[in-house]
């Protein structure tokens, strides 16, 4: 110990260099460099085993954590730095419970590992991260890991959490059956990190001591397929590892960036197979059991475990929290808890946002000549942008919910209490946590269906994931609550109600659409589902606080970016061209604007809807974001209004009326608007997200048709029962 | 700053947040836009 790992042992790899992008040489380059390179650690384990904290504890990043399996569905990659100040590279992999790949986030894992990505270096040495209260389990995975031949380092990771379950563990014994280095860590308490990185720093490692024997029967196709491999370029070790893999019959996952499999090799695994299914031999299940006997030996005198003394805290807590009746009760009173907040606590900072605003924009018209670029700055920006940025408060109580449950292990409960109702509409009850994502906002919720195994499920979860309400929407439903309900008199609860409702409409038509969609082209099998429940953890604050001020941040960076950049082109568009009467009426100026223009072409298919040329201009330029609507109500309203004094949108959405003087917001039509954006796919960045994870135009393009389709026909139906009922 | 003046300027800003915009929606890589910040818009910033 102690010398720098500047030149690595990289397990007999004949690699030299990295890609470009890692070390600035080509990817083809196989010279040796005369610089030394900075090596790279892949960080692997069982999901919700604190790798990605690790990883952010050695890189300084501060990748998403959560007490949840699944957080990390995608390679992260960032630099360390060893003892000596060298840079090393760390890939952060997303978690598995073998290499045998049944979702496509394990699959990623696989393919680094193994180097079939075209675009990722294969890892010179491998940290290995165990959940110490798991370790049985959790030594699957790193049996196939010591297999691949290259240098390995474990990590005991949650050492604190299995002390306070009694479990001892002999982290020297396990050094010297493995023949590698075993590191006892606490990443949450920072403990054991720089133990990690002076074993990191390390010019050698030793390689693997563990011998594991083939079962006899399996042992010729092994060897054969290992041949194949290794006559397609693989490192003997690499291909020994890789044959296992194709012989336990879930090698076929396979995601974008992986090297297909050589055809011979192909060729000799389909004929080992159909001779074993002729003898009767159930070779998955042999290679699984002789490896698990081997990590029993290997655990002997490893681990010591108590004999269970009843309940521990974690199950007593779950036997109310996924109790069939009561889970339901904590989870409604949990949902009713943060909405009732977001209305309660936000008052206040919301109130003095607003008073900032229009003192900013009073400022300005105090001390600027009437003219175009006042106009521009108090409708333009502040009216749009500034209206946005007022509901900061909201969006962060909603985040500090989120990361509470987050943070503390409910949201693994929450899944497992939902998978009753969601397989009755043949959706899987992993399918719970990508749409539970999917309320913050859908990009992550999607990207978050890479945890699912089957291709169909995944689809469906896609599919219906952006009619979760996402965070973006919380705006518009704000806004249009207050303007449904304009007075202070008004009970919080009924507010929170209400955006319950709303909650629940979309959360109703993401099941009613999957329902749909299992029963008629994503038909298919209902597979049960298993699901790791972690033990529950006190929230870490600083954490929440941290994901909750970045998310705020981001809140902040979309409205002084593109919602910026949009108010202004709107307010153009409802400014120009002028009138050519001076002395022409607002309502009249912007009738005759570019936008007026375009909104009236618009509004024979919005009207049957109760909604306005205006409303249309906002449904229009929503497409970019929801959170848009806001803004552009702002600009519109704001253009309108422009000769009184500065209001808050809402105020100024009241006195709106229609040509015979009838007032446009009647608490029907903010209901149907409300409705409108629960069901309708009004963000581009979904769009390309679903086009990136499906590999296609045809779905992102059907989600906007189905979605905006129901949309339009919910609203219809709605806006005129109502009408009818004489609302 | 007369009126004349001020339109001129309006203009300006206005023609900025139309090439900002197009810029935008010419460098979206994946992920840009979204709106939680925990998969993609916090990724490693020292990474390629």
């Amino acid at each position: 110990m102690g010398s720098d790992a500047s030149q690595p042992n990289t397990g007999g790899d004949p690699r030299a260099s990295l890609p470009a992008h890692f070390s600035g040489n080509s990817p083809v380059r196989r010279r040796p460099s005369a610089a030394p390179r900075a090596p790279v650690y892949a960080m692997v384990g069982n999901p919700n085993c604190g790798k990605t904290t690790l990883f952010n504890a050695l890189t300084g990043l501060r990748q998403k954590v959560g007490n949840y399996p699944g957080v990390t569905v995608e390679k992260k990659m960032g630099e360390a730095y060893s003892q000596h100040g060298k840079p090393m590279w760390v890939i952060d992999l997303p978690g598995a419970y073998s290499l045998a790949a049944r979702s496509p986030d394990e699959a990623v894992t696989r393919d680094v590992l193994l180097g079939r990505r075209t675009d990722t270096p294969q890892p010179d040495r491998i940290i290995c991260v165990l959940d110490a209260t798991n370790l049985e389990r959790n030594l699957y995975l790193a049996h196939q890991i010591l297999d691949l031949g290259r240098p390995v380092i474990v990590v005991l990771n949650m050492m604190d959490l299995a002390r306070r379950a009694g479990v001892a563990i002999d982290a020297a014994k396990l050094e010297e059956q493995l023949g590698v280095p075993v590191i006892t860590c606490e990443a949450v308490h920072n403990r054991g990190v720089v133990e990690l990185r002076i074993a990191m720093s390390r010019a050698e490692l030793p390689l693997a001591r563990h011998r594991w024997d083939v079962p006899a029967p399996i042992a010729p196709a092994v060897a054969e397929l290992q041949a194949g491999l290794v006559d397609e370029g693989r490192p003997p070790l690499v291909a020994r590892a890789e044959a296992l893999l194709l012989l336990t019959d879930f090698d076929t996952v396979r995601v974008a960036g992986s090297t297909p499999l050589g055809n011979r090799t192909a060729s000799v695994l389909e004929a080992w197979r159909r001779r074993w299914s002729a003898e009767g031999t159930d070779w998955s299940a042999a290679l699984i059991k002789s490896r698990y006997e081997a990590i029993n030996v290997l655990c002997q005198g490893v681990v010591d475990r108590p004999a269970p003394k009843g309940l521990s805290l974690s199950d007593r807590i779950d036997a109310l929290l996924v109790h069939s009746v009561w889970g339901w009760v904590v989870f409604g009173v949990i949902m009713a808890a943060m909405f009732l907040s977001i209305f309660t606590l936000a008052e206040y900072p919301m109130g003095l946002i607003e008073g900032l605003v229009a003192d900013g924009a009073g400022l300005i018209k105090e001390t600027m000549p009437p003219g175009d670029l006042r106009d521009l700055l108090t409708e333009g920006v502040i009216g749009g942008a500034g209206g946005v940025v007022v509901f900061l408060p909201q969006i962060l109580i909603l985040f500090l919910f989120v990361g509470l449950l987050e943070s503390t292990g409910y949201m693994a409960r929450a899944a497992f209490l939902m998978d009753r109702p969601m397989s009755r509409v043949g959706l899987h009850g992993r399918s719970f946590i990508p749409l539970l994502g999917s309320y913050a906002c859908a990009i992550p919720g999607i990207m978050a269906t890479r945890t699912i195994e089957n291709a169909k499920d995944r689809l469906a979860t896609i599919l219906v994931a952006p009619l979760m309400s996402c965070s973006a929407r919380l705006p518009v439903y704000l806004l249009m609550i207050a303007t449904l309900l304009p007075g202070r008199e008004v009970p919080a609860m009924t507010k929170a109600g209400l955006m319950l409702l709303m909650y629940a409409l979309g959360t109703g038509g993401a099941f009613g659409f999957a329902w749909l969609f299992k029963r008629t082209f994503l038909r298919g099998d209902n597979p049960l589902m298993i699901l790791e429940l972690p033990p529950y953890q006190p929230p870490r604050l600083k954490e929440i606080l941290r994901q909750m001020l970045e998310r705020g941040w981001l809140f902040l960076r979309n409205a002084g970016t593109i919602i910026l950049a949009i108010s202004i082109v709107l307010w153009f568009l409802t400014t120009y061209p002028k009138h050519p009467d001076p002395q022409a009426t607002a309502d009249t100026q912007i009738a005759h604007s570019f936008a007026g223009q375009a909104g009236h072409i618009l509004e024979p298919v919005i009207k049957p809807l109760g909604f306005d040329w205006r409303i249309g201009i906002g449904l229009i330029t929503s497409f970019a974001a929801r959170e848009v609507f806001v803004s552009s109500m702002g600009v519109i309203f704001g253009v309108e209004s422009a000769d009184e004094d500065t209001a808050p949108i809402r105020e100024a959405m009241l006195k709106a009326t229609w040509p015979d003087g009838a007032p446009l917001f009647t608490p029907l039509v903010c209901l149907t608007l409300m409705i409108y954006y629960v069901f309708a796919m009004q963000c581009m960045s979904t769009i390309a997200v679903v086009r990136r994870e499906t590999h296609s135009w045809r779905w992102p393009l059907f989600q906007v048709a189905y979605m905006t389709g129901t949309a339009w026909l919910v609203c219809l139906l709605f806006y005129q029962a109502g009408r009818a009922l004489g609302f | 700053m007369d009126a004349s003046s001020q339109r001129i300027a309006a203009l300006a800003v206005v023609a900025l947040a139309i090439v900002a915009l197009v810029a935008r929606a010419f460098r979206r890589r994946k992920g840009a836009g979204c709106n939680a910040g925990c998969v993609c818009a916090t990724r490693p910033r020292r990474t390629e």
